[in-house]
């Protein structure tokens, strides 16, 4: 797995690629936290590279989720390949995040 | 001393209450179907939400409505670890991402895995309400949800006047209680899909194998029912089963069934967990000749081989041309699981005269794919393996496998595949050097 940061204005987007896993999602986990932490709470991930995602990275995505939105903020998605989209409406996760097409439509959703 | 009615009393509480104790991590277990007890779920589900409780371990068998709405809800997927003894529709999608887990098992043996690898915190179930001697009743449930009443710190009951008192083995006194709440809400019902044009032919043979005076495992589902319709002129018919459904009513209300020629619990139906319509529980409320047990019962092959012409009757996903069974796994996935199949399996050819009966369509997908397949799928588990299958049942024919070599086996389950498929079927028989 990989992440990379970047601000677009107010928005910070991270994009996660390769293996988000049991062995990779404290490590996502720890970044998202990391933002939150520092009050970065409108967050993008852009999940273009990501090619597979378990429970385990699920799992943290919601978490992280109910943190920033504690906050007055959000984690919204964008970008997802189909067997990562499959994976969310399997699980019942499509329902739980705001999911956009492409970054920039993800990032403008902060400033609607 | 507390009389039955003051310690009641003295144990009744709200559901917000009755919670309160529960800490992060800790392994709840709750009754299963119809007693699943949406109060208390829901008071558990809204500690989760408030973040006032994490890390809970859940364990379901067959999940339903009540539970899924509440701690199986998606947006809890992140504070609760949720393992399912036996797949449903609510748990599959779950399973099937790894956000819930399935346990393998026989159905008969739940309660001892439960009682000696969980160390469980607390159950949560609904009962019937208190009798004047201070007994409620497990009701549709009494599987393992009797064992883990009284094998956890705490256990928290949902008196609902809905739910109905049953006889047996079945009373859980109010001294064994660590708090009550008190919620009347309509029992889940369990409706089945419509009847299958194969259903007709599939009930005919089936009613075929079946004798008069036999003992009956009948599962639940739109070809049981149809199966039922067919024993309508059978006599002295006997009821033994794990889930009691609507099909059965029918045939007790009729007469047919009447457990005379039962060696063990003679007039009586017994089940260990019920799952219907309103008006079967209607029926089974108060009703001295329903009786329930623990799962350990019911499902102990040896108690299941007590009674004469014992037929069991369930139902497969796929058959290979060995004879191995699939009955819970569909495209490398958890879609089910063991259940009691393979304790009635063996159960029932053990009893004397006894027959078990596996009965399934020759086809899915609208006729597209073959459930005769020449292996199993890849990653499919073996629910029944070759040496305990007796009867195959499809609308194309019944074969009994029993004694049969692997020349004759693959023969005779080729001959009750759908005709379509059975060129091919032979081939690859041909490929396998079983003919």
């Amino acid at each position: 797995m990989y992440l990379a940061e970047k601000q677009t204005g107010n928005v910070n987007v991270l994009s996660v690629g390769g293996r988000l896993d049991a062995y990779s999602a404290a490590e996502a986990e720890k970044k998202i936290d990391s933002l939150i932490e520092t009050g970065k709470v409108k967050i993008v991930l852009n999940l273009n590279s990501l090619e597979y995602i378990s429970s385990s990275g699920l799992r943290v995505f919601l978490a992280q989720l109910k943190k920033a939105r504690k906050q007055q903020g959000d984690i919204k998605l964008c970008c997802m390949k189909p067997n990562i989209k499959e994976v969310f409406d399997i699980a019942g996760f499509t329902q739980l995040f705001n999911i956009a097409g492409d970054e920039a439509e993800a990032v403008a959703g902060f400033n609607a | 001393m507390l009389t039955p009615k003051s310690e009641y009393r003295r144990k009744l509480t709200t559901p917000e209450r009755a919670v309160s104790g529960i800490k992060s991590g800790s392994t709840i277990v709750h009754g299963l179907a119809a007693a699943e007890p949406p109060a208390l779920l829901q008071a558990i589900a809204d500690r989760l939400r408030a973040g006032d409780l994490h890390d809970l371990k859940v364990h379901s068998l067959l999940p339903t409505g009540n539970v899924s709405k509440s701690l199986l809800s998606p947006d809890l997927s992140d504070c609760v670890q949720a393992f399912s003894w036996f797949v449903s529709k609510s748990s599959r999608s779950a399973v099937k991402v790894g956000l819930n887990y399935y346990v393998p098992n026989h159905f008969h043996q739940v309660p001892r895995l439960m009682r000696e690898n969980l160390d469980i915190d607390v159950t949560v179930t609904m009962v019937s309400p208190m009798d004047k001697s201070g007994f409620f009743s497990f009701g549709t449930a009494n599987d393992y949800t009797s064992t883990v009443a009284r094998c956890c710190k705490r256990l928290i009951v949902e008196v609902n006047r809905n739910q109905p008192r049953v006889f047996g083995d079945s009373l859980l006194h109010v001294s064994e209680v660590d708090a009550i709440v008190e919620h009347t809400s309509p029992l889940i019902e369990f409706k089945w899909p419509g009847p299958r044009p194969e259903d007709d032919a599939i009930g005919s043979m089936v009613a075929d194998l079946v004798p008069d005076g036999a003992t009956l495992q009948l599962g639940f589902g739109g070809l049981p029912n149809v199966i039922a319709m067919k024993l309508v002129n059978h006599k002295d018919l006997g009821v033994h089963t794990e889930v009691f459904g609507p099909a059965m009513v029918e045939l007790i209300k009729k007469g047919v069934v009447t457990g005379r020629r039962k060696n063990m619990h003679t007039g009586k139906h017994v089940f260990t967990v019920a799952e219907g319509t309103r008006q079967m529980y209607r029926f089974m409320h108060d009703n001295p000749s329903m009786e329930s047990y623990p799962v350990s019962y019911t499902n102990d092959p040896a108690v299941i081989a007590g009674n004469d012409n014992m037929i069991s009757i369930n139902s497969i996903i796929q058959v290979d041309l060995l004879g191995q069974c699939n009955a819970e796994s569909l495209g490398g996935s958890q879609y089910s699981g063991t259940g009691g199949q393979l304790d009635y399996v063996r159960g029932a050819y053990n009893s004397r005269g006894g027959k078990s009966i596996l009965a399934f369509y020759s086809t899915a997908k609208s006729g597209q794919v073959s459930r005769v397949v020449p292996r199993l799928d890849s990653g499919a588990v073996i629910t029944t393996p070759r040496m305990d299958v007796h009867y195959l049942v499809t609308e194309y024919g019944t074969v009994n496998l029993k004694g049969r070599s692997t020349r004759d086996r693959a023969l005779d389950i080729i001959g009750i595949a759908h005709p379509r498929f059975r060129e091919s079927l032979l081939r690859e028989a041909e490929n396998m050097y079983l003919l």
